[in-house]
């Protein structure tokens, strides 16, 4: 087992989620900001958070709430997530 | 010296595997960073599986020496609120990319903003050691401090502007 192999098999499975859906997300935020020709700058302008916390988003480090991430959504006019929360119908709870 | 480059690939990923000497540096590298910040390590390797499925990779996303993983390293050497330090850990470098695209990875000793590079002869041997690993692989370093241009002269912008003749 190559080094690589034996550090990705240390990494506990929610880790992994989460990080990756940091990625997603960051590489989502990217692709919109292609699409509308936003910078940073602009970015943050447009959606109220400062400039240190797109940079975070972009960077994969930050851990935003929903709330925020709804505000971001709604500024932008585009979901950056799908939330496809399972709900149970009543009489399986 | 003797630097080569090798091929190191897991899908459209590549990392370019250093060998110095005989020794290859990105496992060394992997083992050391896993060493100083196992999460970090981690971090890197979850990315790259991330990469992995892909069908493209934005150039943007693999800015990857401005994460705050690879900047914690710099900070664990050191490098700015203790410029005394040195950890060969920065010499342990490796590209990740793909396409057209590859970056430098820990290269971290060259991101200084206090101190000439030219009075660190450690520096300056790790600057003109990653020129010569960019000119064999024919890349560039862009990660907003160091740049090859086109003649294969690594320029270091930031706050020191140096020039290194290879």
């Amino acid at each position: 087992m190559s080094i690589y192999e034996k550090i990705l098999a240390s990494v506990q499975p929610d880790d992994r989620k989460y990080w990756t859906w940091q990625h997603k997300l960051a590489t989502r935020l990217i692709e919109v900001m292609g699409e509308q020709k936003l910078n940073q700058k602009q970015l943050a302008e447009k959606t109220g958070l400062t400039e240190a916390q797109v940079t975070a988003l972009i960077q994969s480090n930050a851990n935003p709430t929903l709330r925020v991430l709804a505000r971001i959504s709604q500024r932008l006019g585009t979901d950056l997530i799908e939330m496809n929360f399972v709900v149970r119908k009543t009489q399986d709870l | 010296m003797e630097i080569k480059i090798k091929l190191w690939r897991r899908g459209i990923v590549v990392l370019y595997a250093i060998e110095c000497d005989g020794v290859v540096l990105v496992d060394q590298f992997l083992e050391k960073l896993y060493h100083l910040n196992p999460s970090i390590a981690q971090q890197l390797v979850t990315f790259i599986e991330y990469l992995l499925t892909l069908e493209y990779i934005s150039p943007d996303r693999l800015r990857f020496e401005m994460s705050p993983g690879i900047y914690a390293m710099y900070k664990h050497n050191g490098i700015l609120s203790n410029p005394i330090s040195y950890c060969p850990a920065r010499l342990l470098c490796c590209y990740l990319g793909s396409k057209a695209t590859t970056m430098l990875i820990g290269s971290g000793g060259l991101k200084t903003k206090n101190v000439s590079i030219q009075q660190w002869p450690e520096l300056l041997k790790d600057a003109l050691f990653i020129s010569k690993v960019a000119r064999q692989v024919e890349t560039r370093l862009d990660f907003g401090v160091v740049g090859i241009d086109s003649s294969g002269v690594l320029v270091v912008s930031d706050v020191d502007e140096l020039t290194f003749e290879l």
